[in-house]
């Protein structure tokens, strides 16, 4: 962050890069194999729905925590963090629940 | 995924309707359809008027009535029902490409969801290219807000990138 920044020297900087690249490389694997899951057939489509969603997962972990900085940030941050994933969990709960709720007679094409 | 949606709305040219109208009272509806090549059917019911929506212009239509009559002697088990045949007006077929998010569900998911991402990413770009070609003059007047302009777009950035993380399995892979 921008306070410890005049204070960094250049290794400093180096490893920071090396870290990102790092991130990177996981990044590209964590991609290859999202498609290489996909194509294995489980006994059932939920199956793969959910591994493609673990690995992406990790993969937000990844985006999130480093290029975002959020693996060490700031108390107030972690804070404004939980405020948007429960309105996030919230929305989608929402609209799962309504999912089922028509009118009677409803008539599906 | 998409392909697959392709495929699977090419192949039911015969769509089965509950009894709904007027016209189809005590009777399952099947439009049989014949396509010209690839063409695409999409029959939609709309106040209590049949409406074949189709994006060729060679269509040619007729609504073969169906009569559900389970006692039929020459159709004892689930056989070929009775059918009456029913010309389909030519003005009452509308002529239009059903891929259209108007009549699509998934490509209207799909290109708000793309569209709205390539949107953001190339805002994003705009936003990097600028700090990148002139914003970095600033690096020598004030450094600090520079890293934090530097910072604030990589948030975003990367928040973009976060979203395709999900987009790219659920629209492509799954």
């Amino acid at each position: 962050m921008s306070d410890q920044s005049h204070s960094e020297s250049h290794d400093h900087v180096a490893s920071h890069v090396r870290r990102y690249l790092l991130v990177f490389v996981a990044l590209v694997i964590g991609t290859i194999l999202t498609v290489w899951a996909s194509y294995i057939r489980f006994p059932s489509r939920e199956i793969n729905i959910a591994v493609a969603l673990v690995i992406a997962s990790c993969k937000a972990f990844l985006v999130a925590g480093f290029f975002m900085h959020l693996v060490s940030e700031k108390k107030m941050i972690y804070g404004i963090l939980g405020f948007t994933a429960f309105f996030f969990v919230g929305l989608m709960g929402l609209t799962l629940w309504s999912m089922g709720d028509f009118p009677l007679n409803t008539i599906f094409h | 995924m998409f392909n697959l949606m392709l495929k699977k709305s090419l192949l039911p040219f015969v769509f089965l309707f509950p009894a709904l109208s007027g016209l189809s009272q005590g009777y399952d509806i099947h439009l049989s359809l014949k396509p010209f090549a690839n063409s695409q059917v999409y029959l939609g019911y709309h106040y209590g008027k049949i409406k074949a929506v189709a994006d060729s212009i060679t269509l040619e239509g007729r609504i073969v009535k169906d009569r559900k009559d389970l006692f039929n002697l020459s159709t004892p088990f689930l056989g070929h029902p009775k059918q009456e045949e029913i010309e389909i007006k030519r003005s009452d077929i509308v002529k239009m490409s059903n891929y259209g998010p108007a009549h699509h569900d998934y490509n209207a998911l799909y290109f708000t969801l793309t569209g709205l991402h390539a949107l953001h990413v190339i805002g994003g770009a705009c936003v990097i290219f600028y700090l990148w070609a002139f914003g970095a003059k600033m690096w020598e007047a004030d450094p600090e807000r520079f890293t934090n302009r530097v910072e604030v777009s990589g948030l975003f950035w990367h928040f973009v990138d976060l979203v395709w993380i999900f987009l790219f399995p659920v629209l492509y892979l799954l």
